[in-house]
């Protein structure tokens, strides 16, 4: 994604490396970057997360909103995502440059989303019909060095589970109108249940039938085309979106999906799912990052 | 490429011309014949009607979907009958995507004219209950094909959709001011009127073409489209610009427009009879 | 430069149950989207350096398996149109929902609720059969059993492109019939 012009030499060392079973940063092919959530920056927002995975560096604000349902779902509250790419993050997102990067990935996440299993709307509803919590995550793209979808997705959850929407009562009907009280004791707050909520992982094809995991910038040179593949905690596949010029066999693609089994394994997580069930650990004491 | 095709390429107009002077047109018409009508009706299962109309090359599909609306202020007792035209670039290169263009408009404009103008369905009709509710057809005509002569090929498919049309029955409760919708029982649309379009190409003074293709609307310098009612009385005629024409020339146009009326009628009926058996 | 893809999925307005307004939406724009990431790696790009090859494709109907059925056309399209492409492509859908696996599902099955549909665009007689877009939506499924629907959509790939094949064949066949009855008749 990021604007990086590599010589053949170059891309040669990283193709061949890989073919070994060595990355350049020196991890193996299924490895994840340092990986750094931090949550509760922004005092404005509902809840708010900020992650570094390597290079790349997001913002995630989630703010909520009463508003009518539309008919059709009068009972489940909404969810809705913006990607905003900032023209600091990389040079092409200038001007309208991003706009096509920030299209997919919204389109990612509301993908992500959209099923009642993922996150359950029907937990924000206020009063059916009438009054349903709207949540809007902003996603601000601060750094881009590769590997976009994982780290966005991951600071969704991470937001998501930080957000503390007051708890809201409803003390009485005057003429068909119904009158809230919006409680201000910060310890009565409701939270959102993201024990199911997906995160994405990517596939970065590298030769005939290798794949990487968290790619870098340079690595994303030498394979253009990746696979995302959104995935819950208990290694059920939500959505997957081939991305980018490329060809994969299939035979491939059923081994990166494999591999996403192979990380549910018991010996095998070391990675991020150890940092997603630390977060839900230590974030509890407010700021908190984790290194892998 | 043989020799014929290197002179139309490099030298379209005496090309052109040349066959004018012959009285013939490169698809091998003389200047006075219509190029032949086809007709399939019912194309589309997710609209409520729907037509399918080849002109020639050029074909047009028109699907109308019905939806339920509260009418206005004005006319409480008054559907809404909306024609869109589309005009996507895959069917000419002349066309490119993004917002309707200018001859989508005066397309959309032109059926919008003709359907008000001719009283095909008189508005009260689609009134379900005043003031609450009301149908509204979306007419939408999509271009697949583009060779001349959009006015007729649309009008007639507009035409032989809404023959097609079949709205589910709607009982409106005055109590609870609701409607329910019974799908199982159709009714088709009382249509007053049937007009049909004859599209006039004017090349010159003296040299006029009937039913032009995209290529003699090219060449041409104008249209003249005369709209007439199945009795062959005159609905509009519609002359946006171009050449100017004697009146004359209009009298011939409409006798020949006359004759046409019954040939696209009957066809209309033809592919409506076919879709029932 | 090697050449560009456009592409613009448009749904006619009554190709859906409920009317769709002519601005394209979000749906049409994610099909439009993902056709030029499939058509992006079959079409032979170096072959059309500074050159932008548009790709229109006019949806009349949706009775389901949509993306798959544009790519197909796409495809075909592209082989009339004579230019270079890797192989033929030609994509498939397929639905799973409990135990059961619908190949190709019609537009009541898609709506139904708690279901996977994965699609894919696929060049089987190229370098022993790729993926050009593999698109997966809603629902939650175990990674073995998206392999399996996975390898349901190959099959039913590699079923298509022997059709899409003779279908080309044809019109190439009553074509060669034309230009030579014509020119041998003046």
């Amino acid at each position: 994604m990021a604007d990086i012009s590599l010589s053949e030499a170059e891309k040669r060392y990283i193709v061949d490396g890989v073919k070994l079973g060595i990355r350049v940063d020196g991890r193996e092919r299924l490895d994840y970057r340092q990986l750094e959530i931090e949550t509760g920056l922004v005092s404005t927002a509902n809840g708010s997360a900020r992650v570094r995975l390597g290079c790349t560096d997001v913002l995630i604000t989630v703010k909520m909103e009463m508003e009518p349902p539309p008919p059709q779902q009068p009972k489940d509250g909404q969810i809705h995502f913006f990607v905003n790419c900032s023209a600091n993050a990389a040079p092409e997102f200038e001007g309208r440059g991003g706009e096509d990067l920030a299209t997919s990935l919204s389109a990612m996440l509301d993908r992500l989303y959209s099923s009642p299993l993922s996150l359950d709307t029907s937990r924000l509803c206020v009063v059916p019909g009438k009054h349903v919590k709207v949540l809007y995550v902003d996603v601000e793209i601060l750094e881009c060095g590769g590997n976009l979808f994982d780290t966005v997705s991951l600071g969704v959850k991470a937001a998501l589970w930080a957000t503390r929407m007051p708890r809201i009562y409803i003390t009485g009907e005057d003429g068909g109108e119904l009158e809230f009280m919006v409680s201000d004791n910060p310890q009565e707050v409701d939270r959102v249940d993201v024990s199911n909520a997906p995160i994405l992982i990517t596939h970065l094809r590298i030769t005939e039938n290798l794949t990487v995991i968290d790619p870098t910038p340079e690595e994303e040179c030498c394979g253009p085309v990746q696979v995302v593949v959104g995935v819950t905690p208990k290694g059920l596949i939500t959505t997957t979106q081939q991305l980018g010029a490329g060809t994969f066999a299939p035979q491939t693609l059923s081994a990166s999906l494999k591999v996403i089994a192979f990380y549910y394994h018991p010996h095998h997580a070391h990675t991020f799912w150890e940092c997603s069930s630390l977060f839900t650990l230590v974030a509890a004491s407010g700021q908190f990052s984790s290194k892998t | 490429m043989t020799s014929l095709q290197v002179w139309r390429t490099f030298e379209p107009d005496s090309y052109y011309k040349t066959f004018l002077e012959h009285s013939k047109r490169p698809d091998g018409r003389g200047l006075s014949n219509f190029r032949p009508i086809n007709i399939k009706v019912g194309t589309v299962t997710t609209a409520e009607g729907s037509a399918t109309v080849r002109l020639g090359h050029t074909t047009v599909m028109c699907g109308i979907k019905a939806e339920i609306a509260t009418p206005t202020l004005r006319h409480p007792d008054e559907g809404f009958i909306v024609p869109n035209v589309e005009l996507y670039p895959c069917c000419s290169p002349m066309f490119k995507a993004g917002p309707p263009g200018e001859k989508a408009i005066g397309l959309s404009q032109f059926l919008k004219n003709v359907i008000t103008s001719a009283e095909v369905l008189l508005p009260s009709d689609l009134c379900i209950a005043p003031n609450k509710f009301a149908w509204c057809l979306y007419c939408d005509v999509v271009c697949l094909n583009y060779d001349g002569n959009l006015y007729d090929a649309s009008l007639i498919a507009l035409m032989a959709a809404l023959q097609n049309v079949l709205l589910p029955e709607v009982s409106y409760d005055e109590e609870s001011e609701k409607a329910t919708v019974s799908p199982e029982r159709t009714l088709p649309l009382k249509l007053k009127r049937r007009p049909v379009s004859s599209t006039f190409t004017m090349y010159s003074d003296s040299i006029q073409l009937v039913d032009p293709t995209a290529e003699d609307e090219e060449q041409g310098s104008g249209e003249v489209t005369v709209v007439l009612l199945e009795d062959g009385s005159l609905c509009t005629i519609h002359k946006p610009g171009g050449h100017s024409i004697v009146s004359d020339f209009l009298d011939k146009f409409i006798n020949l427009a006359r004759k046409r009326v019954k040939l696209v009628n009957s066809a209309i009926c033809k592919a409506l009879a076919e879709r029932k058996v | 430069m090697s050449g560009q893809v456009l592409c613009a999925v448009k749904m006619a307005p009554f190709s859906a149950p409920v009317r769709l307004p002519p601005q394209p939406d979000t749906r049409q724009q994610e099909m439009s989207r993902q056709l030029k990431d499939a058509l992006e790696s079959v079409i032979v790009l170096e072959k059309f350096p500074k050159s932008q090859i548009d790709v229109y494709v006019t949806v009349i109907e949706d009775d389901g398996s949509l993306l798959g059925a544009c790519i197909t056309a796409a495809g075909l399209a592209l082989c009339h149109a004579n230019i270079d492409v890797y192989d033929l492509v030609v994509g498939a859908s397929v639905l799973f929902r409990g135990d059961v696996l619908y190949l190709d599902p019609r537009r009541e099955e898609e709506e139904v609720s708690d279901n996977n549909q994965l699609t894919i665009g696929m060049i089987p007689k190229h370098a022993g059969g790729q993926i050009a877009l593999m698109v997966q939506r809603s629902g939650q499924v175990a990674p073995q059993c998206l392999s399996e629907c996975l390898n349901a959509a190959v099959d039913l790939c590699n079923r298509l492109h022997s059709l899409a094949q003779k279908t080309l064949l044809v019109h190439l066949q009553e074509t060669l019939a034309h230009s030579s009855s014509s020119s041998s008749s003046p």
